[in-house]
């Protein structure tokens, strides 16, 4: 069922909008409803967590403020625990409709990396980190690259940059997770690895971009959203250029090594082509907001699982069983 | 209907899960964290030699640094930084290194401004992240600063600063009564500073108070457009706001650095977020092997393993 409906997935699928399967409103299955809540939770705790609470880290708390910076901060620590409670929960999801799919073996990588990241938090041993994040390689390289078989034209090569932006900053995590144990000396390429995946991700905003642009092409309201983000990004970079630096490196990790009009571009495209999929492609919106909640952090078991549900979420789980419909637990192309 | 219900209690119990964690300031994922780990050194640290090839054979870990923007007078400048960190059960020593083109070491002058590092700590050595500029009044922290300026007058220098200059016979050079600031303890008065190290202690702006008893030491060195900076203290001191770091303990610190050159001094500087310090009670690894290449044939097998793990197209379907 699943190898013939998957090849269907992302250039072939029809036009209409998955939200108008019938008529009635439809039901969205289990891993639809969690993908959304996780979607929503997520952007909470980027906004409270890690920016207001890393900028609040700089300012004295006193009186009032500190009272609005404790309660933002336990919302901010209770929506970073739910959102990594939903990852793994969706990831444990996709790993099922991969197993009934028959492809266990992926099944059974997924099973592997959410039992190291766990075995990492309760030990917090190296070894188990590193397990973990090798694993998460192993999977990034199945997903990302097993999609590019089923895909084609420039969103197939949006694919390939956004899984080398994920190899090369799971390389830079590894790397520096064996520099922590001890291993001697600095790991060849740790910045470089850094410096590729931030320039991948660059181009792959504007692939994506182009993806969009020929499929279901342009509309006004979604360039009107990147655009909005690219002008508020510009205005806090001109007000407070240094401070936007470090924010976008802790919120991201982005180290905004290229001119900042790279990255304002960059975020048009991303930002245009996520809204422009929200209703044609939702699964594929769904995955390019989490690709961009996670960014580039290698050094977070969280981040690691939002950057594999985002790579899946995008290829619409193409080389691993496929994801449901909008409104029924059949693939998405079938 | 039965797809509503599952859908809605797992997020019920994802929600009071959640929920628990919270309260019991727990995690179910890592976020993101820079973690220094202090190992057991093997033999004798050469504290007052920060570019001896034992550093090399630690661990570095980067650190990004930002201008210092929260609070006037504002400065800095956006570089990177790294930290080694080892113990000897006695005492710790942190090795911080950063790129300066200049070595600014005198403050002689009224025009001079010194380089100078500085590693903060929350007082109580907890994990509890206190606001990053000299802490809240509630959770203050332990500030070490180094000063290229007081390394030097650990051998007065002023005639280097005025090779030509002569003094007339002053006899009372020594008089408390005639150096009011060094009678006073003013600790950034011009004179022989035991250590090179300030230990200070702060709970808020305007509250940074230099502490009667320092017991931490520090040796710098510029070489080749970088300086290395090893502090030296002992693990614990037992001394109100000033943090204790025994053999397991785990805490936050961050660093400062300031470029003399570029007339930095106060809160103009460069500023790093909170890392994570481990004091470990395990050793440092040996290096008779080479686990770089190891570790680049581990990457390699796993990623070939991914590639096996990519299913093929079926026979007969079409690229869509």
């Amino acid at each position: 069922m699943t190898s013939s409906a998957v090849l269907e997935t992302t250039e072939c699928a029809p036009r209409s909008s998955p939200f108008a399967v019938s008529q009635a409103r439809p039901r969205r299955p289990t891993l639809v409803v969690i993908a959304l809540v996780l979607v929503g939770v997520t952007l909470a705790e980027l906004l409270l967590m890690r920016l207001f609470y890393r900028v609040g880290i700089f300012l004295p708390k006193e009186g009032a403020f500190a009272d609005v910076y404790r309660i933002a901060t336990t919302l901010g620590s209770f929506a970073f625990n739910l959102a990594s409670i939903l990852a793994a929960i969706a990831l444990v999801g996709v790993a099922g409709r991969a197993w009934r799919a028959g492809r266990r073996r992926v099944g059974v990588a997924i099973g592997a990396f959410l039992v190291a990241a766990a075995a990492g938090i309760a030990t917090k041993a190296d070894l188990a980190v590193a397990v973990q994040r090798s694993v998460f390689l192993v999977l990034v390289v199945a997903v990302g690259f097993g999609a590019l078989k089923r895909t084609r034209g420039s969103f197939r090569l949006a694919i390939a940059g956004a899984t080398l932006a994920a190899v090369a900053s799971a390389y830079a995590g590894l790397a520096a997770d064996a520099v922590l144990a001890g291993s001697g000396g600095p790991m060849p390429g740790i910045a470089a690895a850094q410096i590729l995946a931030e320039w991948a991700s660059v181009v792959t905003s504007v692939l994506l971009f182009i993806g969009w642009w020929r499929e279901p092409g342009p509309r006004r309201g979604p360039l009107i959203v990147g655009a909005s983000l690219a002008a508020l990004l510009t205005v806090a970079w001109l007000a407070a250029g240094s401070v936007t630096g470090i924010l976008a490196l802790w919120t991201s990790g982005l180290r905004l090594s290229a001119p900042i009009v790279v990255y304002i571009a960059a975020l048009w495209c991303f930002s245009s082509a996520a809204a422009g999929w929200l209703k044609p492609r939702p699964w594929r919106s769904i995955g390019l907001v989490l690709l961009m909640a996670a960014g580039l952090l290698p050094a977070s078991s969280y981040a690691l699982m939002l950057v594999l549900l985002g790579l899946l979420f995008l290829t619409e789980a193409a080389a691993v069983g496929g994801l449901p419909r909008w409104g029924s637990e059949e693939p998405v192309s079938a | 209907m039965m797809r509503r219900r599952r859908a809605a209690g797992i997020l019920t119990l994802a929600m009071l899960a959640a929920g628990l964690l919270t309260a019991f300031d727990l995690r179910f994922a890592s976020s993101t964290e820079t973690r220094l780990t202090a190992s057991s050194s093997r033999g004798e640290v050469p504290a007052g030699e920060p570019f001896d090839d034992y550093w090399d054979g630690i661990s570095a870990v980067e650190l990004p640094l930002s201008a210092q923007k929260m609070t006037p007078p504002n400065g800095g400048r956006a570089s990177t930084a790294s930290a080694r960190a080892v113990h000897d059960s006695s005492n710790l020593y942190v090795l911080l290194e950063w790129t300066d083109s200049t070595s600014s070491r005198s403050a002689g002058r009224v025009q001079d401004f010194t380089d100078a590092a500085a590693v903060e700590f929350p007082a109580d050595g907890s994990e509890s992240v206190p606001a990053l500029c000299m802490g809240d009044p509630t959770r203050s922290v332990n500030i070490w600063q180094w000063r290229a300026s007081w390394q030097e007058n650990l051998a007065p220098t002023i005639r280097d600063q005025y090779p030509n200059t002569v003094v007339d016979d002053y006899p009372f050079s020594e008089d408390p009564v005639f150096t009011p600031s060094r009678s006073l303890g003013n600790p950034v008065a011009p004179g022989v500073h035991e250590s090179a190290v300030d230990n200070l202690v702060a709970g808020g702006f305007g509250s940074l108070t230099s502490d009667d008893v320092s017991p931490v030491h520090g040796i710098g060195e510029w070489h080749d457009g970088r300086w290395r900076v090893v502090f030296t203290r002992p693990l614990e001191v037992g001394r109100e706001g000033n943090v204790d770091l025994p053999v397991g303990a785990r805490t936050n610190l961050a660093f400062a650095v300031w470029d003399g050159e570029a007339e930095e001094r106060n809160g103009m500087k460069s500023v790093s977020g909170f890392a994570t310090l481990s004091v470990s009670p395990d050793r440092l690894p040996s290096h008779e092997l080479s686990p770089n290449v190891i570790f680049i044939v581990i990457v390699i097998l796993f990623v070939a393993l991914g590639m096996w793990m990519i299913p093929g197209r079926p026979k007969g379907a079409a690229r869509a």
